[in-house]
C-alpha cells in the first residue's frame, strides 16, 4: 500500500479508534497533523496521473484522427487544421499559466497535449503535403519543437514524453540521421536543472521516479545508439557502464528511500546489471566480445567514430566518479553490484594475456556467485523478504543457467533444481519467522 | 515571474507557429508557381504509424554518376538536377549543387561506390485515405498483371522544393480512377 492511501485509510479510522479508546484525542490530533500531508499528496498524485493519462488519450487520439487522412475537407482546410490543436494547447497554455495552475495536474495534461498536438501539427502538414522523409527525421524535427515545454509548464509528463521522443530518434538516427547523433548528449543535458529542481524539492515522489525513468531511457538511448552507429560490440562495454551508472546513482544519491518505487534507478539499474552479468556469465558471449576490439572502429566513417568514442569516454567516466561518491558515501559492501564494468576489464585482460575466452566467463560467474550471496547476506540482515527472494532469484537464475549449460544427465539437473526449490522454501520460511519475531 | 513565463510561451508558440507556418507557405507557393514535371511512378502500399497511410513511390533513373575526387556516402545529402525528356517525363540527370538555378531536388544517398551512387527517391509518399491507398495498390497491381504499367505522379518544383500534386493511373488522378474502377465492378 503506498503511503498515501495508507494515510487516507489511518484517517478515515482515527474517529472509531478515538471513539472506542485505542487512542486518546492528542495522538489522534497528532496522527491528523502527520498524515493529512501525505493523504493531500497521494490525492494530488492520483489526480496528476488521470490528468496525463486523459492527456495522452485525448492527444493520442487527434494523431489517429490525423492518420485517417480526412481528404474530403480539401488541403487548405487540412492545413489550416493540422495547426489548430497546436493553438488551442499554446492558449491553454497561457490560461494555466495565468490561473496559478502551472506545475499541476493542469500543467501535466496541458504539456502532454502540447507536445502530442506538436507531433500531430507536423505529421498533418506532411501528410497533406506528400513530404517523404523517415520517422528518424520526423521524431527529430518533434523533440527540437517540443524542447522548451518542459520549463514553460513545470510538466514532468512532458519532460518524460520528450525524453521518449529523443531517445527514440537516438536510436533509430542510423537511418540518415548518423550525422546529427552528436547533438544527443548536448541537447539532454540542457533538462539537467530540470532534473536537479526536480530532485532538489522531493526526491522520492512521484515526479522524480517519473524523471529516474526518464534518466534510465536516455542512458539506455546512449548506450543502444552507440552500438547501432559503430555496428560493433562496443555495447559489450556499455552495457555493463550504463547499467551500473543508474545503479550507482540510486546507490549514492537515493539512500533514504523506503521502497523500491522511491528508488527507480537503483531498481532499473540493479534489474540491468543482473540481466548483464547473466548475459556475460555465458561463454558465447566471451567469444563475440574478445572476437573484436577497439581498432574496429578505425575504418568507420564521420560522426559514427567520433561518437563512439565520445560516448564511450563518456560513459567510462561517469562510471568512475559515481564509483568513487558511492564508495565515500556507502561504504565497500554496497560497492559489489557497481564493480561489474572493472569485472569485466579485468576478465577482458586474463583472456588477452592467456588467448582464450574460458576465464572471463568463469571469473562473471564466480563474481555473480559472490554478488548474490552478499545480497543474501544483506537481506538477512535487514529481515528483508522481498531482498531475500530478489537474490535467490538472481541465484537461481545463474544456478539454472550454468545447468542448463551444461552436459550433465537430466537427472542431476532435476536434482539441482528440486535443491534450489527447497533452498527457496527454507529462506522464505526463515525469514517469515525472523520477521514475526521481530514485530 | 507569472508575466514572463506568459511571454515566453507566447513567444515560442510563435517561433512553433511560425516555422510551420514558414513550411507550409513554402510548399503552398511551389504547388501553385513551380515548374510542372511527370515522374513515372510504381506504386505499393505501406502504413506510418503517425502519418497514416501512404503509397510509397519510387522513380526511374536513380543511379547517378559522381565527380571526380568527390566523395558521398550513404546517408549524405545531394541535390540532384531534374530534366524533362522527350517522352514528357522528366528524368533525374545528375548531381549538382545548391547555386544551380535549372529545377533540382535534394536527395540522400542510398548506396554509394567510387564513381556512383544509387539516391533514395526524392518523392517517396503519397499520403491516401487509409481504405483507398490499399485499393490504389491493389489496382495498380491488377493492372499491371496484364497490361503495361501506366503510373506517373504530377510534380511541381522551385527552387529546390519539390511537391507532389497528385498520382496518374492510366492519365487519369488517383480518385478518379479508383471511382470508375469501383463503377466497372458494380
Amino acid at each position: 500500500m503506498n503511503s498515501g492511501t495508507f494515510a487516507k485509510k489511518l484517517l478515515g479510522e482515527l474517529p472509531r479508534l478515538v471513539s472506542e479508546g485505542v487512542l486518546n484525542e492528542e495522538y489522534s490530533l497528532r496522527l491528523k497533523k502527520h498524515y493529512e500531508a501525505k493523504a493531500l499528496n497521494g490525492a494530488n498524485l492520483t489526480v496528476l496521473i488521470f490528468a496525463v493519462l486523459g492527456a495522452l488519450l485525448v492527444g493520442g487520439g487527434v494523431i489517429l484522427l490525423v492518420a485517417h487522412n480526412w481528404e474530403e475537407l480539401g488541403r487548405h482546410a487540412r492545413a489550416g487544421l493540422s495547426l489548430l490543436p497546436l493553438l488551442i494547447c499554446q492558449l491553454l497554455a497561457i490560461w494555466v499559466v495565468l490561473t496559478g495552475r502551472r506545475e499541476g495536474a493542469w500543467g501535466e495534461g496541458v504539456g502532454v497535449g502540447w507536445h502530442l498536438a506538436t507531433g500531430a501539427a507536423i505529421a498533418l502538414i506532411s501528410q497533406t503535403y506528400h513530404i517523404g522523409g523517415t520517422a528518424t527525421e520526423y521524431l527529430f524535427g518533434w523533440a527540437l519543437l517540443t524542447l522548451p515545454l518542459t520549463y514553460l509548464l513545470g510538466s514532468t509528463a512532458s519532460f518524460a514524453l520528450w525524453v521518449f521522443t529523443w531517445s527514440a530518434w537516438a536510436i533509430s538516427s542510423i537511418d540518415y540521421q548518423w550525422e546529427r547523433v552528436w547533438l544527443f548528449w548536448p541537447v539532454a543535458l540542457l533538462f539537467l536543472p530540470y532534473i536537479l529542481k526536480v530532485y532538489r524539492k522531493n526526491r522520492y515522489g512521484g515526479r522524480a521516479g517519473l524523471v529516474s525513468i526518464g534518466i534510465a531511457a536516455l542512458v539506455g538511448a546512449g548506450c543502444l545508439s552507440a552500438h547501432l552507429f559503430v555496428k560493433a560490440p562496443m555495447l559489450s562495454w556499455l552495457a555493463p557502464l550504463a547499467a551500473s551508472i543508474l545503479y550507482l546513482m540510486g546507490l549514492s544519491y537515493f539512500s533514504k528511500a523506503e521502497t523500491l518505487r522511491q528508488n527507480t534507478l537503483l531498481s532499473l539499474g540493479a534489474l540491468a546489471l543482473a540481466i548483464v552479468i547473466l548475459v556475460y556469465s555465458y561463454g558465447d558471449i566471451w567469444r563475440f566480445v574478445m572476437r573484436d576490439n577497439f581498432n574496429n572502429y578505425k575504418n568507420l566513417q564521420g560522426m559514427w567514430h567520433y561518437y563512439g568514442y565520445a560516448n564511450f569516454a563518456l560513459f567510462a567516466l561517469g562510471w568512475a566518479l559515481l564509483l568513487a561518491v558511492a564508495v565515500r558515501k556507502r561504504g565497500l559492501f554496497s560497492l559489489a553490484f557497481g564493480l561489474f564494468p572493472a569485472v569485466m576489464l579485468f576478465s577482458w585482460v586474463i583472456n588477452t594475456i592467456l588467448g582464450v575466452y574460458m576465464p572471463g566467463m568463469v571469473i562473471v560467474n564466480l563474481y555473480g556467485l559472490l554478488v548474490g550471496v552478499l545480497m543474501v547476506i544483506r537481506a538477512a540482515k535487514a529481515t528483508s523478504v522481498g531482498g531475500m527472494n530478489r537474490a535467490m532469484i538472481f541465484l537461481s537464475a545463474l544456478i539454472a543457467l550454468r545447468f542448463f549449460d551444461s552436459d550433465l544427465s537430466i537427472l542431476t539437473k532435476g536434482l539441482a533444481f528440486i535443491i534450489i526449490g527447497a533452498l527457496f522454501f527454507a529462506a522464505n520460511f526463515k525469514m517469515t519467522r525472523k520477521a514475526k519475531v521481530t514485530t | 515571474m507569472k508575466r514572463l513565463i506568459v511571454i515566453l510561451i507566447a513567444l515560442f508558440s510563435l517561433i512553433q507557429l511560425g516555422t510551420l507556418g514558414k513550411k507550409i507557405y513554402a510548399l503552398e507557393d511551389t504547388l501553385a508557381t513551380g515548374e510542372l514535371h511527370l515522374f513515372k511512378a510504381a506504386p505499393i502500399d505501406p502504413y506510418d504509424p503517425f502519418r497514416g497511410r501512404y503509397v510509397a513511390l519510387s522513380q526511374e533513373n536513380l543511379n547517378l554518376e559522381v565527380g571526380d575526387g568527390q566523395v558521398l556516402r550513404r546517408g549524405d545529402r545531394v541535390w540532384v538536377k531534374v530534366v524533362k525528356g522527350e517522352d514528357g517525363y522528366s528524368k533525374f540527370a545528375g548531381l549538382t549543387d545548391e547555386e544551380e538555378r535549372a529545377s533540382k531536388v535534394q536527395a540522400r544517398v542510398r548506396y554509394s561506390n567510387n564513381s556512383t551512387i544509387t539516391i533514395e527517391p526524392p518523392f517517396s509518399r503519397f499520403y491516401m485515405n487509409d481504405k483507398k491507398a490499399p485499393e490504389a495498390e491493389r489496382a495498380y497491381r491488377t493492372r499491371a498483371r496484364t497490361e503495361e504499367r501506366d503510373a506517373y505522379i504530377a510534380v511541381r518544383l522551385k527552387g529546390g522544393i519539390g511537391v507532389i500534386e497528385d498520382l496518374y493511373i492510366d492519365g487519369k488522378e488517383i480518385d478518379e480512377y479508383l471511382r470508375d474502377e469501383k463503377a466497372d465492378n458494380d
